[in-house]
């Protein structure tokens, strides 16, 4: 069959229609700050030389900034830094000019309700786990994140909870997936990617399998609460990387390719607090090694692109438009997402 | 009508296909969109313009190779391609 055949399949016509109107989020992502409460294992912002740049303060200097991130196009903001609720007026400048976006944050403040984005609260293990993957900055076990977060953030829909997996927390999972469902939240997942230069004993090595048979498992138990699909959880646990099994589109790896830019490649860019950006960075994880990236952001935007890779075969079609629809429903504030169309076989 | 132009237009018509249920103005579009305008320049966003491409290999019976999209720029660059590739009757 063919991908026009395909789209005679009403289930499968109906969820392409229902992602191909999201095609036109054209997204960037942006540094607000350079200070964070906490240094976690393997934070791909102190990585590299990027966090050592002189953060711009000037909300006025920040909307005229996203003016003309929007003239060029722009249309999804991914603000992160290091911890962006610490800078609520960056928040502010760029909501009030782009409207779809999210942010990622630790979730220890609160964001102010007035902003729409969806916010992204990482979360690294249990409370056994937590304190010892995110330490304060002054070198101290950091606090347990999740019970913060969930009363800072209690009743808000704009929140979904990150899990990052890891070589060993796996098992911590069943802990955190109860307190969030507890609290009528919403989880995803991701996985740890090691930094290009100093790898990092958190990065999984031989547990890929455990995690994807977790990822499945609480998926299958809890699909009110977990936003993950089976093509997600094959795809991020594959022992290729995104970048092996996909090529890479974000200009960083492109140009490392010497490829011809096209799509994401020629309008993405990573903008670090003095908002500067270079190709050699312009990625949505820079400083991780691309051999280990499994990172849940640059599947979003790698996985996606890759329509033409999905159409051998309508199982594999169907994998990629649950990949799509979960990645909208992660992205977008507001989007539901729809049952699996595909389910993976061991 | 010559058979240049027959080939521009099936294209087209391929084209506003693959836009029909994304975020555009159609009617617009095939106000302004020319031969020659690039699709980058007219606001096609880069899926929809790889789902264009999958529908003219369905069409046209022809397989576009990814290394190619970036060639393929312009509905002009297209009915170029699939008249070398697939001998498209090419007299004016």
């Amino acid at each position: 069959m063919s991908f026009t055949e395909f789209l005679r399949i009403p289930e499968v016509s109906q969820r392409y229609q229902k992602v191909k109107k999201y095609f036109y989020l054209r997204e960037s992502a942006y540094d607000v700050t350079s200070v964070c409460q906490l240094r976690c294992e393997g934070c791909y912002y102190f990585e590299g030389d990027k966090y050592k740049v002189k953060d711009n303060r000037d909300p006025d200097a920040w909307k005229a900034f996203f003016e003309k991130e929007k003239e060029r196009g722009i249309t999804y903001v991914v603000l992160a830094g290091a911890e962006p609720a610490l800078v609520p007026q960056m928040l502010k400048a760029c909501y009030s000019v782009i409207p779809f976006g999210s942010i990622a944050s630790n979730g220890l403040k609160g964001i102010d309700r007035d902003i729409g984005y969806r916010i992204h609260l990482s979360v690294w293990g249990d409370s056994t786990g937590d304190p010892v993957y995110r330490r304060y900055s002054s070198g101290r076990p950091g606090p347990n994140c999740l019970p913060i977060q969930l009363k800072n953030y209690k009743n808000d829909d704009r929140v979904i909870f990150v899990y990052t997996f890891n070589h060993e927390n796996a098992n911590q999972l069943d802990e955190v997936i109860n307190m969030i469902r507890g609290e009528g939240h919403k989880l995803t997942f991701n996985v740890f990617s090691d930094p290009l230069l100093n790898s990092s004993p958190l990065k999984l090595r031989d547990t890929l399998q455990k995690t994807r048979e977790k990822m499945i498992d609480a998926m299958e138990k809890y699909p009110d609460t977990v936003l993950y699909s089976y093509y997600n959880a094959e795809v991020h646990t594959n022992e290729k990387s995104l970048e092996q099994q996909f090529g890479c589109i974000y200009p960083r790896a492109q140009q490392a390719a010497g490829k011809a830019a096209i799509g994401i490649s020629n309008t993405f860019r990573s903008y670090r607090t003095d908002l500067t950006h270079t190709t050699q960075t312009d990625c949505c994880v820079p400083d991780t090694n691309c051999e280990d990236c499994r990172h849940y952001a640059a599947g979003s935007a790698i996985v996606s692109s890759r329509l033409s890779m999905h159409i051998d075969s309508e199982s594999k079609f169907r994998a990629w438009l649950d990949y799509v629809d979960t990645y909208l429903a992660v992205w977008v504030l507001g989007y539901q997402r729809g049952e699996n169309l595909y389910k993976y076989s061991a | 009508m010559s058979n240049v132009q027959s080939n521009e237009m099936m294209i087209k018509d391929i084209l506003w296909q693959s836009l029909r249920g994304g975020n555009y103005n159609i009617t617009e579009l095939q106000e302004q969109l020319t031969a020659n305008t690039r699709f980058d320049d007219a606001g096609l966003d880069s899926l929809d313009i790889v789902d264009f491409f999958l529908r003219v290999q369905d069409e046209f019976e022809i397989k576009l190779r990814e290394e190619d999209y970036a060639k393929l720029a312009t509905i002009n660059d297209v009915r170029t391609y699939l008249e070398e590739h697939k001998g498209l009757p090419t007299s004016q």
